[in-house]
């Protein structure tokens, strides 16, 4: 065997090659590294973002962008996790932020009026919120494809409503106030990082594991899943349950962080925001998301003169996107990324 | 003998038309039984009904004796009852491999080999029972870009990764040509020998002649004929019905 760069004369081989790495993700990781450039490119992509967001605090010391990674990372979480909804199972939720809303009410609800501590006010309030979120749209994984999308877009609205109308217990317009928050902007930071390379990790597992594999297979063809004797609905449910958790942490843990919620935690413009987030990234590839909350986040807040022409901005360069580069920016890197691949030849 | 499949009375109407009228048959154990009729006789249905993707108005079906009339769709697949689609229907974006994983998660074969198995290793070597080669490029190709003969083979490779007692083939053999037909045909037998009980859904009963011990003729949702094929292939009114003779 010998290594060449830059030739394209053998393509059936080249294709092997792009072949092995694409099926990485099933079988062990098998490189032919043959040089520290060969490691550095297998590597690299793999850590060098975590490096720089976990270092980025250091680069920038400015409080109010740590503020601004923190919302990137909620966003990212929330997003990645309705990619396992969105993109592999193919419920397209047009409200996930239900789940962020109970995440961030149930937590409130226990610290505020309960006095439940923090350490566990968080994970019950996830779970609760997950639970929840779950026990809603469940009825609705009935209905499909539009229709769901439908319903999930109303689940949240109906919710803003009933939070109204129980003001007693969830503060209704106000919402609740004096959440406990004793972790600094520094360590919010770190908390959020954090959770976003474990999301990443989580989902990406549960993405490529047999559970997933068979998310993707009621996505594209559900009859074939029911004759194989597999009961999709359940399938559908755990997705759901899965997801939910992630976005419900997420709401959790912003609720600690501002010491509120209200029903703003409920609002469209975040479903829809997590859900543009999404496709520019790419969509049903978990980072991809997380790349698209970035970007997003980022520009508005360097576009903040622009005030309410960003929203212009976001349809115009959402569908500049969607003509060009439909498959979104990561698969996009992915590509070019690989061109720069080592050609094996075979003899 | 035992019956392994009971079709007792079974109707089906959409709107004003009967797609399925009154039908009744019986299915032995280790028996390949052809259903043939021209198009729109009620052959898809009857398939349809039997694994429950569509609900009959009047009759009932039984699996071993067991009423499986109400059971949904993948109950009725655990039991060890699998069928294939008359248009190839792969999850197209995944891997022809990853097409095979998916049955054998079910916990139908969860419960016989247990959690941990190696499901890529196993559906490999279903893949190659059913005329893949091990290290062919189409394993590991979307299966939506693998041609119609291919797919057909990845379509039995689905059916039979469930461990099935029963198979429900739907016209197995439409759009092969005539060598791909031949080169499935030991493949069946080969599967009848194993065990399993096949019915096939045909468009025309030449083709079913070699390999199916008995052959059941619809015509309009009526079941018109049974028997073995040579029988059936003389019979005056599968004659009429086939080539309009009068």
């Amino acid at each position: 065997m010998k290594s060449r760069k830059g030739s394209n004369k053998n393509i059936r081989t080249i294709r092997k090659e792009r072949l092995d790495r694409g099926a990485r993700a099933r079988s062990k990781d098998l490189y032919v590294l043959m040089s520290y450039e060969d490691i550095a490119y297998v590597i690299l992509p793999r850590v060098l973002p975590p490096l720089v967001l976990l270092a980025f605090p250091f680069i920038v010391r400015d409080t109010y962008w740590h503020m601004v990674f923190f919302l990137a990372g909620y966003y990212a979480v929330a997003s990645m996790s309705w990619d396992l909804l969105g993109g592999f199972t193919g419920l397209v939720s047009f409200g996930h932020s239900l789940f962020i809303g109970f995440g961030g009410y149930f937590t409130a609800i226990l610290n505020v009026w309960y006095g439940v501590p923090i350490w566990l006010s968080i994970p019950i309030g996830t779970l609760a919120g997950a639970a929840m979120g779950t026990l809603i749209f469940a009825p609705c994984l009935r209905t499909k494809g539009v229709y769901f999308s439908l319903v999930s877009l109303v689940a949240p609205l109906v919710m803003v409503g009933s939070i109204l109308a129980f003001a007693e217990i969830t503060g209704g317009e106000e919402g609740i106030y004096g959440l406990e928050n004793p972790l600094t902007e520094l360590q919010w930071y770190y908390i959020m990082a954090g959770l976003v390379l474990l999301t990443f990790l989580i989902l990406r597992k549960v993405a490529y594991s047999n559970f997933g594999l068979v998310l993707q297979a009621i996505r594209d063809n559900e009859p074939s899943v029911k004759v194989s004797g597999i009961n999709p609905v359940r399938y559908k449910v755990t997705a759901l349950f899965i997801s939910g958790l992630f976005a419900s942490l997420v709401g959790s843990l912003q609720a600690h962080k501002l010491s509120f919620v209200g029903p703003s935690y409920f609002y469209l413009s975040i479903s829809v925001g997590i859900i543009t987030m999404s496709v520019l990234g790419g969509v049903a590839t978990i980072i991809g998301p997380a790349i698209g909350a970035y970007i997003l986040t980022i520009l508005t807040e360097w576009l903040r003169w622009l005030g309410g022409l960003r929203m212009l901005l976001y349809g115009v360069i959402l569908l500049i996107l969607l003509n060009f580069k439909p498959e979104g920016i990561y698969r996009y890197l992915e590509r070019t990324y690989q061109t720069f691949e080592r050609q094996v030849v075979e003899e | 003998m035992s019956k392994i499949l009971r079709v007792e009375n079974v109707t089906k109407r959409f709107g004003g038309i009967i797609a399925v009228k009154n039908v009744s048959f019986e299915v032995d154990e280790k028996e390949i039984v052809a259903i043939v009729g021209p198009n729109g006789a009620g052959k898809t249905t009857l398939l349809n009904i039997i694994n429950r993707f569509v609900k009959p108005d009047e009759g009932r079906i039984y699996f071993r004796d067991r009423d499986i009339t109400g059971l949904p769709p993948y109950k009725i697949a655990q039991l060890g009852i699998s069928r294939t689609f008359q248009t190839p229907r792969p999850i197209h974006r995944l891997r022809t491999v990853f097409n095979i994983i998916v049955p054998l998660v079910s916990p139908r074969i969860k419960r016989t080999t247990g959690w941990f198995g190696d499901e890529l290793v196993r559906a490999i070597d279903i893949l190659e029972e059913v005329g893949f080669e091990r290290d062919s490029e189409y394993l590991w190709k979307p299966a939506g870009l693998l041609p119609h003969g291919y797919l057909r083979r990845v379509e039995l490779a689905r059916a039979l990764a469930l461990r099935p007692e029963l198979i429900l083939l739907d016209e197995l053999f439409s759009g092969l040509s005539s060598p791909e037909v031949r080169s499935i045909i030991p493949l069946l037998l080969k599967l009848r020998d194993r065990g399993l009980t096949l019915i096939m859904v045909e468009h025309r009963v030449k083709d079913v002649s070699e390999i199916a011990d008995r052959v059941i003729v619809l015509h309009k949702g009526e079941k018109i004929e049974e028997g073995d094929p040579e029988t059936v292939l003389k019979s005056e009114r599968v004659l009429r019905v086939y080539l309009g003779v009068r």
